[in-house]
């Protein structure tokens, strides 16, 4: 028992290991999803690039996407947020109340990345998976 | 033959369309022109393509996913309380989990680990709607065909 022990210990705690850096890795590639898009779940990113004429026009922006943030509250939560206050009109496309109509001005990112990003969880996580399964 | 995107979309349109009567009457399908009336419920359309990735082999001939989502906003009256709710329930209905839809060659699936959703109304920039987000993904199963 005592080897056949040894090694199913051993076998256990890099399982959990494992598990980890998947969850981990699962987690940063969710943000990026959100962040900059993927085409693990298609998702286009937060807009961002220079604006045009009739607003702001010269200036690039940019402040939506860099608010996005991930926090790991457990070992097996982690959050991903922004603080932005257009972050949800600029999600599903819903002018909220103290606007005009909500009208994308970047021709970089887009629409729905949090919701193609929630879709595409289990690619994301066979994605992961398979790049640990490679070492 | 690559995914014919258009039945999809126009295979999910119609299913929504077949809720007939309890839909609102306005249509803002997408990249049309559409102006809200005051007073009337009004849909919006998002149809967003997300990936296509092959998952058996080889590739020709090999088994490809294609997956989206399918957003409709459902603008109802302010201050109609939840009176468009089961309304939007009945919509949810048409796309349950497992539910398939012809879509020309194709079939539309919507899955069973991501299910459509319905969101809460809030309040919109302009005073006289609040808006529900309804997310509805699919999936559509193809086979690979390289071009010569």
């Amino acid at each position: 028992m005592g080897r056949f022990g040894a090694e199913l210990r051993e076998h256990v705690v890099k399982v959990k290991a494992t598990t980890g850096r998947i969850f981990v890795g699962s987690a940063a590639l969710a943000l990026e999803s959100i962040q900059v898009g993927s085409p693990v779940t298609g998702s286009p990113g937060q807009p961002v690039g220079q604006y045009g004429p009739g607003y702001h026009e010269g200036e690039v922006g940019g402040e939506l996407k860099t608010s996005w943030n991930m926090t790991f509250e457990s070992p097996t939560i982690a959050a991903i947020q922004t603080n932005v206050a257009h972050a949800p009109s600029n999600e599903d496309g819903i002018a909220r109340p103290g606007g005009g109509a909500y009208n994308q001005r970047s021709t970089v990112g887009g629409r729905h990345s949090v919701a193609l990003t929630v879709a595409g969880w289990d690619n994301i996580v066979e994605h992961i998976t398979a790049q640990e399964a490679r070492g | 033959m690559a995914l014919n995107h258009t039945a999809v979309q126009l295979a999910l349109r119609n299913r929504m369309l077949s809720l007939g009567a309890l839909l609102p009457a306005g249509r803002a399908y997408e990249n049309e022109a559409f102006t809200p009336r005051p007073g009337q419920s009004y849909l919006e359309e998002d149809f967003v393509p997300a990936t296509s990735r092959m998952i058996g082999g080889p590739a020709a001939g090999g088994r490809m996913e294609h997956a989206g989502l399918y957003v409709l906003r459902w603008y109802a009256l302010a201050e109609s309380g939840i009176d468009d709710r089961p309304a939007i329930d009945a919509l949810l209905a048409l796309f349950t989990p497992g539910t398939t839809v012809p879509a020309g060659t194709e079939t539309v699936r919507i899955p069973t680990d991501f299910a459509p959703n319905a969101g809460g109304f809030i309040p919109t920039a302009d005073p006289g709607f609040a808006a529900c987000k309804i997310t509805i993904p699919w999936r559509v199963f193809s086979t690979n065909t390289v071009a010569a």
